[in-house]
């Protein structure tokens, strides 16, 4: 596993899934695509498709329409895939904590391989995070 | 020897290098034009083999046999296009008839593509297929058309051989088929704005949506190998190959030239509709083909 990692690392197709966000961090999320913080350096790139990806990166509280949609498309991934949880409210709800329509955390619905906190975070820590999942594959 | 020539230099290993390598020229020449940094050279090697170590899902509903080998035909025609090419460009080999048979082995890469896509049980891909065989019907004639200015100008010899020792593109009709050649690689390539059955930001990847792991790499390998051959097709049908060092360097920098002129292409237009694009081949482009012929005919 060990060369297949090192490959990985270098090389991380990354599919991107709103479940019920406020939309503030997807849209930090596309800033990691602009010229600005340009991820294409480390290897890494936005697919349309979950077919192709090898990170699964999920916004947002996990509303109960989307929840079984979220738990689909991570059964769909082909393994190995790692699930990347960007801002509060997949941990711990942020704004939407109390909300009726919450059906999250979502380590109750899939494994999550790493949090990435901030309301919304800053493309820097997202760009601080993915590396360090780099750093964890080992 | 044919398996070596097949598998190792002008075939498969060979080819594959250098297409990555193209490829990669693209990826970092667009990075540039956005301002960015682009990936390291290797990146694409990297994707290839990370792909070959991920899981290979067959979807349930599709048509698994035709799903699993269409790739394969498409893998296969690219393998033979190259290794056929790549023998009357750098071995001086021939087949007779060897032109006729590469403009067959072209159109099978696209209709690989086509029978994958459908095979997928995806509306996406099939809304790519029926692209991808849509813009194989508009491009193909002009196709037939540039390669046959070439043909005229070395004395109508369907031969490899007869087209590499003369450069057509000194010449008025090889200049208007040279830039009309270029847009029908664009389309074969399917880069902007051809990307109509890829269409990432549309259809989500379109024909290879549902591809995962080996499959989705044999894709992308046909993809790169596309990459370094359509080019050098193009440069060597209308400059040849020179004689000596300088003729050798003046038709590598030919081929680097049209591999970045159809990157510039790629990065300042946006994707067309299909139907703009099938007008655009069909009234535009079938005319000035026909015209660049004709011309070549009567010696222009
Ligand atoms: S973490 Fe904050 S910014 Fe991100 S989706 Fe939730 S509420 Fe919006």
């Amino acid at each position: 596993m060990g060369v297949y990692n090192r490959i990985l690392k270098k090389s991380l197709w990354v599919f991107h899934m709103s479940a019920s966000p406020c939309n503030n961090c997807d849209i930090e999320v596309l800033d990691l695509l602009t010229p600005g913080y340009d991820l294409e350096r480390f290897g890494i790139k936005l697919v349309g498709s979950i077919r192709h990806a090898d990170v699964l990166l999920i916004t947002g509280v996990g509303g109960c329409k989307v929840a079984e949609r979220v738990v689909r498309v991570y059964n769909q991934a082909p393994k190995p895939v790692f699930v990347v949880a960007v801002g509060t409210c997949p941990i711990g709800g942020a704004t939407f904590k109390d909300s009726y329509s919450r059906c999250g955390p979502l380590d109750e619905l899939i494994p999550v391989n790493l949090y990435i906190p901030g309301c919304p975070p800053k493309p820097e820590t997202m760009i601080e995070g993915l590396l360090k999942l780099l750093g964890r594959l080992e | 020897m044919i398996a070596i020539y097949t598998l190792l230099f002008p075939g498969l290993v060979f080819t594959a290098f250098c297409g990555m390598i193209a490829w990669w020229i693209e990826r970092k020449l667009s990075a540039l034009f956005q301002h960015r940094v682009g990936p390291p050279w290797y990146q694409n090697f990297i994707d290839f083999f990370k792909l070959l170590g991920k899981e290979s899902i067959v979807p349930a509903d599709s048509a698994g046999i035709m799903y699993s080998i269409s790739p394969l035909i498409a893998f296969a025609s690219v393998v033979a296009f190259a290794t056929i090419l790549g023998s009357a460009v750098f071995l001086k080999l021939e087949i007779a008839g060897d032109l006729i048979l590469l403009l067959y082995l072209s159109s099978l890469v696209s209709t690989g593509i086509f029978l994958g896509a459908s095979a997928s049980a995806n509306v996406y891909a099939a809304i790519g297929a029926s692209r991808e065989i849509k813009m194989l019907l508009a491009d193909e004639l002009v196709f037939v058309m540039v390669v046959l200015v070439p043909v005229v100008k070395s004395g109508f010899s369907f031969r490899l051989e007869a087209v590499l020792n003369t450069s057509a593109i000194t010449s008025l009709s090889g200049v208007i088929a040279y830039i009309l050649g270029l847009m029908c690689i664009q389309a074969k390539l399917a880069l902007q704005p051809f990307d109509l059955p890829e269409a990432e930001t549309e259809l989500a990847g379109g024909v290879e949506i549902e591809y995962s792991g080996v499959l989705l790499g044999i894709w992308k390998l046909t993809k790169a190998m596309e990459f370094f051959i359509y080019p050098l097709f193009l440069s060597v049908l209308f400059f040849g190959i020179g004689k000596g060092l300088v003729g050798i360097l003046l038709s590598v920098l030919f081929y680097l030239i049209t591999l970045i002129i159809l990157v510039i292409m790629k990065n300042v237009n946006p994707r067309v509709t299909i139907d703009k694009m099938l007008n655009f081949f069909w009234k535009v482009l079938s005319p000035l083909a026909l015209i660049a012929l004709v011309l070549a005919l009567f010696g222009g």
